[in-house]
């Protein structure tokens, strides 16, 4: 069981980095990407056109995959999100616009590329680790040390910085934080410019156990979404805790009650969480002004 | 202002793709009735677009291959309406209606996957036309019941795959058989059918476990299989990717079955993404000795047509089959528009010659299967450390 | 803009429905002549028919209440599954399958409903997207519904397609097989037909009205006597029910149902359907529900993707739900009220709706006597020691207060000095800790606001909330005791009895009208209002009630000195009907012209409390305003 705790918490840091994106983006936008998924896919795509290039170590190759990927988060913010950007909670269409490109990416790439699994062709880690009382799958264990290590970055970024500090009053009040000069355009894209690149590393190295395919974003999307809401959609720190505990839920709901029914049960689990607690498990109630 | 413009602009531009959508395109064929007798009207339906696109591929592909041989031999041509159902039962239904009551195709091939398979099947059936199932392996597929039946196969089916594999799994007298299987309808069916063999032949499936399409990880489902002590597994996952998380558990927590048999849907990308360690002791069975001339012929002229290998070897093997079996059929009938006579004489087929593999009488009034369960037809293969197929030996044996 | 709330085009009474008939008619003829020709068209708008239930029933909430639910599809599913059944079971008659495919999934809904009060934006959408995957799951995976097989399937039921049902003696045969006349779709455009009138009824009755409060504001439909959880559940439970028989009508189209159909990516159409045809607008669905049905398998569509392949790449291309999704985002930007909405408005803009259409004038005599004079019983308002906290600042601490009927009690006090949190401790927004609230013989305390208001607090917000797309009668209507009370059924079957109530309680709003001033412009819509008339109809919303307590959260804000003038009058007609009225107000010349008692507030607690001028001259009240920036007596303050 510590085996499955353990697995779980690696391919939880994936879902946490990706749900850190979210709560992110949802601060200081008010919207979410719901092509969060295809974007680690177009990132794993990139990363697979780059296997070819023998000379560049592993670590520059992620980078690059990562620094594209930003480019085209910000890109897509700056084009297709940000117009339906809106204080009216009630007011989804940024939620379509993302889950109609999240559809027109997986044509593409499925019409492009073919829909079969392909190996990444690096920064593949063949092995385990043994801890004594558990085992590790090595690229798991690189997966969750390289995600964690983000998210703690970027949340420590989010609290502790003064791009943070700007971010936080963009987050809380856009009208004010444009009079006293802070750009929220700017720090919009910015944002999904931080959660796209984190994600195409995240997804990237776990396209690298699981292989590269059109199709992956709904596996990433769900359980990140999920970690996000039971974190509290607007802490980064939540989103962090949330992933990796939906991670390691469904994980362990697997192992106890197999695939199907723990797989129901691990999202009947977020249904719970949000029944007794809306704000989600980390983020303060709001109190209602009038 | 500009932003008044470019939304008018767009408005005008989404209006006309509406519009041009609803005007155009209605050229209703008026059927294959008249015309040449040896010119078929045929329908091609599968996921041209959708999440399991290279099933189109390889069916239209396969029928491309197979055209000039029929041609050749049986002086029968080919003409095309393609329908893409894009993986969707209820698409397929509407593609299905197109073709057979407006295209009045003279016969239909596909759909490739056995969802949308299914929810055409009686529309088929019951409107009488030759059908020919390459791809698609569920058994319900072709209703045993009906009488005459339009539906031919020329793939197996999971029963017969399931009745050989049986026989292997629990060739060693006292093993201990469980299954993987996907969470899909490939899955769900192969498990049914080792249920249903193992309770005919008094035999128990000692543990189960559901592989969700796609999971990162099984280990836990590998530790539970390894624990209740299975030593002869069948894994019916329909990608290689899924076989491929599988076998890497296995090799993670050391555990190494006598024998773990999969199917042929390992050939889609299994040896890319596994390690020659964790193939070692994997098979799979099939009625078609992989390796040998009829089929690495067909594979081989693929290669040389379209400059690739192909992702379903097997698809493409079987819908070349299919379109021979029709083309021959219609040589026999004379006339491609008469449905019923091309029925008759596909399921009277004296002899069926693909590529240097024969089958003689291969139909009957109620046998519309082309494979049987016979073992001793069967191949159990396996990859050579290349990760290149080998043919392990018969399954009889 | 989304947040708006499209009204139904003022036609008469009988022109809709006439047209629905007539479509539906001509679909009839049309389907049901058996020929193979039409036969994949009839299937088609079998199946457009089948969904367009569903999506008027998601009309409902994401149109109306502004609730997003991926569930649809799901419920859609439970639906067509119930129906089949019934029919494989029982062999059962199609309404008694009908009905059995309604009720599950109502039932499913209130389930949804109960569990997602609390929850709105993503939350909602996580749910209800849980909610798709599972029942998809359930659904594929539960051995008696076949599985992956099917449903009904060959080996478990000796054929994959169900038996035609019967109506009425009548088999009602799938649009599946030439030469079979396609009895089915008779039911099924029926079905669409009539859940196209529900909706166009619904929407223009107080009950339909309702949902667009809770959309514009939960906060203001509790305050207007709306339970708005239980309204809530109603309307999740009755689109859910439409999404049910949506399903029954995709199983009499296809006779067979396979799980693969029903996966989560149906949800997303139906929102995109929804949107794309415009939300909110009856006809909205039906353009995006035929516009994507038809894209789906158009011969235009395949040939446009074979340009694609010709002239750009036969690998980087759309293929048609690469399409579709490129169409919905270009909707989105070109037209953000979707197809229909934005064809409205080109129309609105060519033919401006001519105002003061359909409203009742009010020609009585005295309209305060109309509302208060006979029924209003004097009751008094009894504050003692109420306190509240936030975190651990104490916003009210140990306030008392009577308001006598007949009298005008004013609360004053510096920003920050908890006169709000009074007004809200009162009203029900937050819950009082400590201390007791009374009107008369009922304790509020513990009270939610929506009974508050139907024991008779009726209140104004400090900025005015109205549905700024409604006419001014409609906002003030909506303050109507039937907006509270009536129920979906009822507003959906008009009797006699329940027409007369409508007819007096637009005489009620006429009367409410012409005591603020706004007769004239009745038949306008909000957001065309000034300020200072805005507020005057959210006082209009609160005098339909016929309230024992009004309690204004400074009313005078933003208003001009006519204005004040103005207000001061009615308040005092009002005062003079035997109402007992609280304000929490700046303008001390209103407060010293109409106010009969002052209490001061200071820092959570009740400083002074006495006769206006008394208070106004206190010099610890002199000091907290100057301490806190100035004591005002202009009435120039803008809000």
């Amino acid at each position: 069981m510590v085996d499955q705790i353990l697995v779980g918490a690696a391919i939880g840091c994936l879902y946490a980095l990706i749900a850190q994106g979210f709560a992110l983006t949802f601060r200081t936008t008010h919207t979410m990407n719901f092509a969060s998924g295809e974007i680690g896919a177009i990132g794993a795509f990139i990363a697979v056109g780059l296997a070819g290039a023998g000379a560049l170590p592993a670590p520059v190759k992620l980078a690059v995959v990562a620094v594209v990927v930003a480019l085209i988060g910000a890109a897509l913010f700056a084009v297709l999100i940000r117009p339906f950007v809106t204080n009216d909670g009630h007011d989804a269409r940024w939620l379509l616009v993302t889950v109609a490109m999240s559809l027109v990416a997986v044509d593409v790439l499925r019409n492009s590329q073919g829909t079969q699994h392909r190996p990444l062709g690096f920064a593949q880690l063949d092995g385990v680790f043994s801890l004594g009382f558990a085992q590790v799958p090595q690229q798991l264990a690189l997966l969750a040390v390289v995600c964690l290590g983000l998210g703690v970055v970027i949340a420590l970024v989010v609290t502790r910085t003064s791009l943070g500090v700007r971010m936080r009053a963009v987050a809380e009040d856009a009208e004010t934080a444009g009079l006293v000069g802070i750009d929220s355009r700017r720090i919009g894209m910015l944002s999904y410019a931080i959660g796209s690149g984190a994600i195409a590393i995240g997804a990237t190295l776990w396209t690298g156990y699981v292989g590269v395919f059109p199709d992956m974003g709904p596996l990433l999307l769900v359980p990140a979404f999920a970690g996000a809401v039971i974190g509290g959609l607007v802490s980064v720190w939540g989103a962090l805790v949330g992933g990796i505990l939906y991670g390691v839920a469904d994980q362990l709901f697997t192992y106890w009650l197999g695939t199907a029914a723990g797989g129901v049960i691990g999202l009947l689990a977020v249904v719970a969480v949000l029944v007794l607690r809306p704000e989600g498990l980390f983020a303060r109630r709001q109190e209602v002004k009038v | 202002m500009i932003r008044t413009l470019r939304r008018v602009a767009l408005s005008a531009a989404v209006l006309s793709l509406l519009v041009t959508a609803a005007c155009g395109g209605s050229d209703s064929g008026n059927g294959g009735k008249s015309g040449d007798p040896l010119q078929a009207k045929i329908g091609l339906i599968g996921p041209k677009s959708g999440a399991a696109q290279f099933y189109w591929t390889e069916l239209e592909r396969g029928i491309e291959l197979a055209e000039p041989e029929i041609k050749e031999k049986f002086g029968v041509t080919f003409e095309k309406v393609e329908g893409d159902d894009q993986g969707s039962p209820d698409v397929a239904s509407r593609v299905i209606q197109t073709m057979l009551n407006q295209d009045n195709v003279d016969v239909v091939f596909g759909p490739s996957q056995s969802g949308p398979s299914l929810q055409v099947a009686e529309t088929i059936q019951r409107t009488g036309r030759p059908w020919l199932v390459s791809i698609a392996a569920a058994d319900e597929i072709l209703n045993p019941e009906a009488s005459p039946n339009w539906g031919f196969r020329t793939n197996n089916n999971n029963s017969d795959a399931i009745a050989v594999s049986g026989s292997y799994l629990w060739s060693d007298s006292d093993a201990k058989v469980g299954i993987f299987y996907g969470a899909d309808a490939y899955g769900q069916s192969n498990h049914d059918m080792l249920l249903a063999y193992a309770k005919k032949n008094g035999k128990t499936v000692v543990h189960e476990e559901v592989i969700q399409p796609g999971a990162t990880d099984v280990s836990s489902q590998v530790r539970k299989m390894r624990d209740a002590g299975v030593t002869s597994i069948l894994g019916a996952v329909t990608t290689g990717a899924d076989t491929a998380a599988i076998t890497k558990a296995m090799d993670q927590l050391g555990y190494k079955p006598d024998r773990f048999l999969v199917t042929a849907t390992v050939l889609a990308g299994y040896t890319d993404l596994a390690k020659p360690r964790e193939w070692e002791n994997l098979a799979f069975i099939e009625p078609r000795d992989l390796t040998g001339d009829s089929f690495a012929g067909i594979t081989q002229k693929y290669e040389e047509k379209y400059g690739e290998k192909p992702t379903s070897s097997v698809a493409v093997y079987t819908t070349y089959t299919s379109a021979l079996l029709y083309g021959q059929a219609v040589a026999a009938a004379k006339d491609a528009h008469d449905w019923k006579a091309v029925r008759q004489a596909m399921e009277d087929t004296p002899k069926l010659d693909v590529n240097g593999r024969v089958w003689e009488k291969p139909f009957g009034a109620a046998d519309h299967d082309l494979y049987e369960d016979d073992p001793s037809s069967w191949f159990v293969i396996g990859f050579d450390p290349e990760g290149k197929v080998r043919t392990i030996g018969s399954a009889g044996s | 803009m989304p947040a708006r709330t499209p009204m139904p085009a003022r036609l008469r009474p009988w022109a809709f429905p006439l047209l629905v008939a007539l479509v539906a008619g001509i679909a009839i003829v049309y389907t049901t002549d058996g020929s193979g020709v039409r036969l994949s068209n009839n299937q088609q708008i079998g199946q457009i028919c089948a969904f367009l239930v569903a999506t008027t029933g998601l009309n409902l909430l994401v149109g109306r209440t502004g609730m997003h639910s991926f569930a649809q599809g799901g419920f859609l599913a439970i639906g067509a599954y119930a129906f089949v059944w019934t029919q494989l079971k029982w062999d059962a008659p199609f309404l008694v399958g009908l009905a059995v495919a309604t009720i599950i999934p109502a039932l499913a809904g209130v389930l949804i409903a109960v569990a997602t009060t609390k929850m709105r934006g993503p939350q909602l959408a996580m749910v209800t997207l849980i909610a798709a995957v599972v029942i998809f799951k359930v659904l594929s995976e539960w051995k008696p519904f076949g599985q992956f097989g099917g449903y009904p399937n060959v080996s478990a039921h000796g054929t994959s397609l169900i038996e035609p049902p019967s109506l009425f003696g009548w088999e009602l045969q799938p649009p599946l097989f030439g030469g079979t006349p396609a009895t089915a779709l008779v039911p099924v455009i029926v079905l669409a037909a009539l859940a196209l009138l529900l909706y166009r009824r619904l929407v223009g009755t107080t009950w339909g009205l309702s949902l667009s409060v809770i959309k514009q504001s939960e906060l203001l439909a509790e305050h207007l006597g709306v339970n708005v959880y239980l309204r809530k559940i109603a309307v999740v439970s009755l689109a859910a029910g439409m999404a049910g028989v949506g399903g029954v009508g995709y199983a009499l189209v296809f006779a067979h149902l396979q799980p693969e159909t029903f996966a989560l990516m149906l949800g997303v159409n139906l929102i995109v359907m929804v949107i794309l045809g415009g939300s909110g607008y009856v006809l909205g669905p039906v353009i995006g529900t035929a516009a994507i049905v038809y894209l789906q398998t158009a011969p235009s569509v395949a040939s446009f993707v074979r340009w694609e392949n010709d002239v750009i790449s036969d690998r980087w291309y759309l293929s048609a739900q690469g399409l579709i999704a490129f169409l919905m985002i270009a909707v989105l930007f070109a037209m953000p009220a979707g197809i229909v909405g934005s064809a409205a408005r080109l129309y609105r803009r060519w033919r401006p709706r001519t105002s003061a259409a359909a409203t009742t004038s009010w020609d009585g005599d005295d309209p305060a006597a109309h509302l208060f004079g006979e029924e209003a019983v004097p009751t008094e308002l009894v504050v003692d020691g109420v306190g509240l906290a936030f975190g651990g600042v104490r916003a009210v601490d140990g306030v008392s207060l009577t308001v006598v009927p007949e009298t005008i009690v004013a609360i004053i006090g510096p920003n920050g000095a908890g006169k709000s949190s009074v007004v809200n401790l009162i009203s029900g927004v937050y819950a009082v800790q400590g201390g007791t609230v009374r009107l008369g013989g009922d304790v509020l305390q513990g009270v939610p606001s929506y009974r508050r208001s139907r024991l008779g607090v009726a209140r104004t917000f400090q900025t005015p909330i109205l549905s700024p797309d409604l006419t001014v009668t409609d906002n003030v209507l909506v303050g109507s005791e039937q907006t509270a009370l009536g129920s979906c059924a009822g507003a959906v079957v008009p009797t006699p009895s329940s027409r007369r109530r409508h007819q007096r309680d637009l005489l009620d709003v006429a009367a409410a009208l012409e005591l603020v001033g706004l007769s004239e412009v009745a038949g306008r819509t909000a957001d065309e209002l000034s300020y200072g008339q805005q507020r005057l109809v959210e006082l209009a919303r609160a005098l339909v009630s016929r309230p024992r307590l009004l309690v204004l959260d400074e009313p005078a804000a933003g208003l001009n000195p006519t204005e004040i003038a103005a207000l001061a009058t009615i308040l005092e007609r009002l005062r003079g009907q035997g109402l007992s009225i609280l304000l929490v107000e700046h303008h001390m010349d209103l407060v010293r012209r109409i106010a009969d008692h002052v209490v001061c507030m200071i820092d959570g607690r009740v400083a002074v409390a006495a006769d206006a001028d008394t208070v106004l001259a206190d010099p610890q009240v002199v000091s907290a305003y100057l301490g806190h920036g100035h004591l005002e007596t202009t009435g120039d303050r803008h809000a």
